[in-house]
């Protein structure tokens, strides 16, 4: 009884967001917009229950004294980007304090450590070659060729390796690409058809 | 230092702190198979930890060092600048655009030049901008962004700001049926605010994160069909939306380095003709670009290489016994 229920449900949402894109109604519009809100709020939802539970896992770590700079570390930035947003008179997200902490901490923060990943890249390079070399030693080959497409140069050597890169975009990775998309889309149709069928495995 | 054989002569340095992921050795005393790796490798763990950055630092002190170049710009190179170029030019002044800023920050640097240089064209051009984000990292670029074009004197009646959605696709599927919603104020928010995202006349997407020109040609255009999309987005993506431009669901595509160049030094000519908000962007220093590609390129080759052509010298050999 269980299953039906849940399964009926989501039928009915798919169904009605379906039906939505097919036909102009303004009650259907109504209704899909309103199921749309709520996996907006579940989506809200899915990401208060995890900083929460990062909350719970740091405390315990602090309080069990495993790795305990680690754990301020995290509970501080939390803090730091959350208070500005909660303390009274803020105006949430979009608060003053909030975009200066957002502008001024949090990017800087994020693009040093993405700074770092040239160099991290080259370490699991090295780390991958001593752990399956072939393998690696044929990927690392392959980017180097593409690297060296890549290479922003001028005359005749700049566009024939330009024009390389081109084929090599247009063709081998865009076919791989394209069949991985027509896969997932093809996979995210079979699912869905599965849901809206009631005979989807995930609701048994 | 030890070869194995049936890995091409490959050299293994080994690191005693890796655990389990380390090779198995023969650790004794005097053995011939640990000394020499353990006494080279004996650095701190902060030390070790400090060499990438380290690296980094003598890196780009080098590459700052390097006299500029200039990119290539082949005909599509350019064709791609001048699409975006019109399609911002087909606007009247006061026309009402949507730009979307979801980059990263990892890949934002190879795009920055041209969203900057898309931002001046559209003030250029009298266009009232709002800016939405769709991702914790887009919104940490368009505060960035919006407080450079504040900062250039553009007021909040020519940017509007959306703020952050939370939601991902679901959000873009409620901001296309539902439009910008109550909280945004001023005079361009209310103007814009009753018809949804019909009234704006050109989207401009900025991407590099999870909402991107794929997400809006799926979910917006199907929903507003009259809304023409325009993107730029690093390179990386190009796989990804260069069907949507060749389609036509696209109206422009700016995504590569030497496409933005283009087109911004193609916005910087016109600068000169208008007040406020003149494009005056530095240009991205090329020779450091190439500069770091050519040290990838020895890296990946020097640690490849030698395992390839070990491998390669092996299977000749087999064949020719």
């Amino acid at each position: 009884m269980r299953r039906s229920i849940a399964a009926a449900l989501t039928a009915l949402a798919g169904l009605v967001v379906l039906v939505d894109l097919a036909i102009a109604n303004p009650a259907l519009g109504g209704l899909a917009a309103w199921l749309n809100r709520l996996l907006v709020l579940l989506a809200a939802g899915a990401g208060v229950a995890g900083a929460l539970m990062l909350v719970v896992r740091h405390v315990g770590r602090l309080a069990r004294r495993e790795d305990q700079l680690g754990s301020v570390a995290v509970l501080m930035g939390l803090g730091l980007v959350l208070l500005p947003g909660l303390a009274p008179g803020s105006t949430g997200a979009d608060g003053p304090a909030v975009r200066w902490v957002v502008a001024a901490l949090l990017a800087p923060l994020v693009a040093a450590v993405l700074a770092l990943l040239f160099p991290l890249l080259l370490v699991a390079a090295s780390r991958g070659l001593r752990i399956r070399a072939r393998e690696t030693a044929v990927m690392l080959a392959a980017a180097a060729a593409v690297l060296i497409m890549l290479l922003p140069i001028g005359g005749q050597a700049g566009a024939w390796l330009a024009s390389a890169a081109a084929w090599v975009r247009d063709v081998p990775i865009a076919a791989v690409f394209r069949g991985l998309l027509i896969g997932v889309a093809a996979t995210g149709a079979l699912t869905a058809a599965r849901i809206l069928l009631g005979s989807d495995a995930s609701h048994d | 230092m030890t070869e194995s054989p049936d890995e091409g002569g490959r050299r293994e340095p080994p690191e005693p702190s890796e655990g389990p992921e380390s090779p198995v050795r023969d650790e004794t005393p005097g053995s011939a198979d640990a000394q020499p790796w353990r006494r080279r490798t004996r650095l701190a763990p902060g030390v070790r930890a400090g060499i990438p950055i380290l690296a980094l630092l003598i890196l780009l002190g080098i590459a700052s060092l390097v006299p500029g170049i200039g990119f290539a710009a082949d005909v599509s190179v350019e064709a791609a600048g001048r699409d975006l170029e019109a399609a911002i030019g087909r606007l009247q002044t006061g026309a009402p655009v949507l730009v979307d800023i979801d980059g990263d920050l990892g890949t934002y640097p190879e795009i920055r030049y041209a969203t900057r240089a898309a931002l001046a064209d559209l003030m250029l051009r009298g266009a009232n901008v709002a800016v939405v984000s769709f991702s914790g990292e887009g919104r940490a670029i368009a505060v960035a962004e919006i407080a450079r074009l504040r900062h250039l004197g553009v007021g909040p009646d020519r940017v509007a700001d959306l703020g952050f959605r939370s939601g991902g696709e679901p959000a873009l599927v409620q901001l296309a049926s539902e439009g910008i919603g109550p909280n945004t104020s001023g005079s361009f928010a209310d103007a814009v605010r009753k018809d949804g995202l019909a009234s704006f006349r050109l989207a401009l997407v900025i991407g590099g994160a999870e909402i991107g020109p794929r997400s809006w040609v799926e979910q917006v255009q199907p929903r507003v069909p009259a809304l023409p999309i325009a993107a730029i987005t690093p390179s990386f993506l190009l796989p990804e939306v260069l069907p949507y431009r060749s389609s036509g669901q696209l109206v422009a595509l700016v995504g590569t380095l030497p496409a933005g160049l283009a087109y911004g030094q193609q916005v910087a000519a016109r600068g000169a003709e208008f007040g406020p908000g003149r494009f005056a962007e530095r240009l991205p220093s090329g020779a450091a670009i190439v500069f770091g590609m050519l040290v990838a390129i020895a890296v990946l080759l020097a640690s490849s290489g030698g395992s390839l052509a070990g491998w390669a010298r092996a299977a000749w050999r087999r064949g020719r016994s």
